[in-house]
């Protein structure tokens, strides 16, 4: 089990984001979670990688008690979040914004890594802008690129922390269908190597690319499973699919 | 193409050293003096700069770390006959101290409540500088012994009231603290700080440990502004309450900006613009200030960047 | 005098320090609350509010009330016609964004300060109160003008209040106060109540600086301590709370009218300046702030 949360609960002012939840999730999957707006999965993926902390509740990330490490503790824990809204240094290169990142897993310099030990900042930059498919001038000012490049180049600086754990908030919002299937065959070449947590509204992406899916409802989970069997359950058809 | 942008800047800096050990040679008297005083303001205002440039940090509260060295060096000259190595040593290690603190404590809070609470450390500082004026004498302030005008160092014996002495021992030490940011804003302290400087939620999303690494820049910007007020207290032999007051924050603040915040020689060119500025204005009018309060409003409403950092996004990018 | 009568004296001189100061930090109060602009040159507006007023009333020699009329009204006026000119020339093009209107504050502090140094000279100027006389305690006699100046100060809070609560100008203000986005959605014109607001606030400061003079004198350098003490009574107000800033002027007021009567008053500023530092640190929401919203 990589990910395991139990009994966890998190509210803001009266509202309940989440409510004693039990989630987890195996390592080597890409598990989607869905739900309509407010369902809570946004809360969720943020209390998993320590954004928020609960009010109540434990969360155990590949075998430690994380409840209560600070976000920048899991992060080297192997936890990566990429925020729904784009946030990147606007202000510098593509290629700071990713080495920011890579400069953090080579500080770590964790025996498992060998990479870190033996490569440079700069070369462990060339490789995730490579593998995250952005092929534009890594000089350029991250603010003024594409807003589908800055998507990806959140992902490369994901992929520069070499986590086990990869959280892709919205990944999909606001790309063309041509970007989206350049995103979907991205995240097919990253489950090679991490597990992926992907929080997505768009339906057709969620169950071409995931193992399971995960489906939310007011801060609880409503059903769990292959994405075919939740395509035929009809709690989940009633509750959020409707009849799209 | 990096190494080479990396060495041309290395050079340019060491160009300004040389530049400025050459200026001692034939520059009259006042203005060797002068320039004396702004090498050390310079160092003031670098230390400024790490946070306020690097970080994103505006500490309205610098006199404060000033006035510590000022005050560690001068106080432990006059009350405890310190030789002046010692003294001076002791200052950097107070401010060390100081700043650190003031740091772990100022930095639970963030943007307008940081320049309130520093603003407020300060001011608290600058009271207690008057406070206790059986020991500092306050407004009025301390004149430095005799004794305390020279120093013997690794054998040699370095007369204080010689100005060339002065001028060597003042951009000595503004060619230290220039090898040092140059080294902290190029390695991965740098890139870190720059990072929080740019977006520190992200900063703290990929790992980075964005309190601590702030409380670093603090501590060095602290240390940084206490030598400089070490090295002012201990090369004019006089100690006062008014280095402690607000319009030395501010000071830091107007030199940085006007030579550019987040350029490692743009205080350095901030100090020397305001330095003479203010010293015309005040040959004419006696609100010299003046020229300080319209050039800030100017700055800030049309040229955010200073001198450097128009320069750098104009034409040298790579000048760090 | 006996410690009773001695503790009353520091009350009511702690009473006229309160009503000035609620003056004073509800202006800038105000413009934070509704600007979340930290106008650190609140205090030259009050140096002006005085040294205006010791103009004016040099300007009318007939009777020392008249000219202090006179004073009460243009001075703020003028006051208040300077802040609108320097907020629509400098603070609405940096778009309010807080840490560039704070430098920029800075340099309108220096240049008011510096220009009423050019204008009016460096020396303490005197103004003469509108009226004299004593008001008789059993112990010790006392300024009835200073009595006066806090029965003003009320009048003027009082007033103030009602525009507030009243009024559609104080409906308006609390409505941009409230949520900038939406105000200008039901057509507030936010952009030109913030001018209003910072004028307003400015108009506060100098009104109680006019009130003030005649107990102390006009300097150009005497804006920093009201600045500092409006500091910290917004902070522990509770950034932004009207009501709380009142109440913690008055506190504040009262204490350090107090303690300066028994301690250094320079040791009462420096621990009132650590402690509220402190609070500022890890009491945010400030001791009285009622939490609004």
């Amino acid at each position: 089990m990589l990910v395991e949360t139990r009994n966890l609960s998190r509210s803001f002012g009266g509202l309940q984001a989440v409510r004693s939840l039990d989630f987890s999730m195996d390592a080597g999957e890409v598990r989607s979670i869905i739900g309509p707006n407010g369902a809570g999965k946004t809360t969720l993926a943020s209390l998993i990688s320590g954004r928020l902390s609960p009010d109540k509740g434990s969360i155990r990330f590949s075998g430690k008690e994380v409840t209560s490490l600070p976000a920048w503790q899991r992060v080297r824990l192997g936890i990566a979040y990429t925020f729904q809204i784009t946030s990147i240094y606007p202000a510098l290169s593509v290629f700071e914004n990713v080495a920011i990142a890579a400069q953090l897993r080579m500080q770590l310099r964790q025996p498992s890594d060998a990479a870190s030990l033996t490569r440079s900042v700069d070369e462990i930059v060339v490789e995730c802008l490579g593998r995250a498919g952005l092929s534009i001038d890594p000089r350029q000012k991250a603010g003024e690129t594409a807003y589908g490049h800055q998507r990806l180049l959140e992902i490369a600086m994901g992929l520069a922390l070499r986590p086990l754990l990869l959280i892709l908030d919205e990944p999909t919002q606001g790309l063309s269908d041509g970007e989206t299937e350049v995103f979907k065959s991205l995240i097919r070449e990253i489950r090679q190597s991490t597990t992926i947590l992907l929080i997505e509204h768009n339906v057709p992406v969620v169950t071409s690319l995931s193992d399971r899916i995960t489906v939310m409802n007011q801060g609880a989970i409503l059903a769990e499973g292959a994405p075919d069997e939740i395509q035929r359950n009809e709690a989940v058809q009633t509750a959020y699919l409707g009849r799209v | 193409m990096k190494a080479i942008a990396g060495k041309k800047s290395l050079l340019l800096h060491a160009a300004v050293i040389v530049v400025l050990f050459g200026l001692q040679f034939v520059l009259p008297e006042y203005h060797h003096l002068t320039a004396t005083r702004i090498m050390v303001l310079a160092v003031f205002a670098m230390g400024f700069n790490v946070l306020f440039g690097y970080t994103g940090l505006l500490s309205l509260g610098h006199a404060m770390f000033f006035a510590t060295g000022l005050y560690a060096a001068g106080l432990t000259v006059y009350h405890l006959q310190w030789g002046v190595v010692s003294a001076f040593v002791f200052a950097i290690l107070t401010g060390a101290i100081v700043s650190a603190a003031v740091g772990a404590i100022a930095l639970r809070t963030r943007g307008v409540a940081f320049m309130i609470v520093t603003l407020m450390f300060a001011q608290v500082a600058y009271l207690s500088t008057l406070h206790f004026t059986t020991y500092t004498r306050g407004d009025e302030g301390l004149v430095l012994p005799e004794s305390a005008r020279s120093m013997e160092w690794m054998g040699l014996r370095l007369n204080l009231t010689d100005p060339a002495t002065r001028y060597f021992i003042a951009l000595a030490l503004l060619t230290v603290c220039l090898v040092i940011t140059y080294r902290l804003v190029n390695g991965p302290t740098g890139r870190a700080l720059i990072a929080i400087r740019e977006n520190e939620e992200r900063t703290r999303m990929l790992g980075y440990n964005t309190f601590a690494i702030k409380l670093k820049a603090v501590t060095i910007s602290g240390t940084l502004a206490a030598a400089a007020g070490a090295a002012y207290a201990l090369l004019f032999a006089y100690i006062g309450s008014s280095f402690a007051s607000i319009q030395y924050s501010i000071d830091a603040l107007l030199f940085t900006l006007v030579g550019g915040a987040g350029t490692i020689l743009g205080p350095l060119l901030g100090s020397f613009m305001m330095f003479y500025l203010i010293d015309i204005a005040s040959n004419y009018t006696a609100a010299w200030l003046l020229a300080a309060g319209v050039v800030l409003i100017f700055l800030i409403l049309y040229f955010p960047r200073g001198i450097l950092g128009a320069v750098r996004e104009r034409w040298i990018a790579w000048l760090p | 005098m006996d410690f009773g009568p001695f503790l009353f004296l520091a009350s009511l001189e702690g009473l006229v320090q309160s009503a000035v100061l609620s003056l004073t930090a509800l202006g800038l109060c105000l413009v934070f609350g509704v600007m979340r602009v930290v106008n650190v040159a609140h205090g030259e507006f009050y140096m002006l509010g005085a040294v205006l007023a010791w103009w004016i009333t040099s300007l009318f020699p007939v009777h020392p009330a008249a000219g202090f009329l006179a004073a009460l009204v243009i001075g703020p006026a003028l006051v208040g016609a300077i802040a609108f000119c320097s907020e629509r020339l400098v603070l609405k093009k940096l778009d309010y964004n807080p840490e560039a209107t704070i430098v920029a504050t800075i340099g309108i502090l220096y240049i008011l300060q510096q220009s009423a140094l050019l204008l009016f000279g460096p020396d303490a100027r005197p103004v003469q109160p509108p009226l004299y006389f004593r008001v008789d305690f059993p112990w010790f006699g006392y300024s009835g003008y200073k009595l006066l100046v806090v029965a003003m100060a009320i009048v003027i809070l009082l007033a103030s209040w009602y525009v507030l609560s009243r009024t559609r100008a104080g409906l308006v203000m609390r409505a941009t106060q409230a949520d900038g986005e939406m105000a200008r959605a039901f057509g507030i014109p936010v952009n030109r109540v913030y001018g209003w607001v910072f004028a307003v606030g400015a108009m506060f400061a100098a009104l109680a600086a006019v009130l003030i003079v005649p107990i102390r004198q006009a300097h150009y350098l005497m804006g920093l301590d009201p600045l500092l003490l409006s500091f910290i009574v917004v902070i522990t107000g509770g950034l932004g709370s009207l009501r709380g800033t009142i109440f913690a002027a008055i506190v504040i007021g009262m204490s350090d009218g107090i303690i300066s009567m028994f301690f250094s008053p320079t040791l009462a500023k420096m621990t009132a300046t650590f402690l509220v530092a402190m609070v500022l640190v890890f009491k945010p929401e400030g001791l009285f702030g009622i939490k609004e919203r």
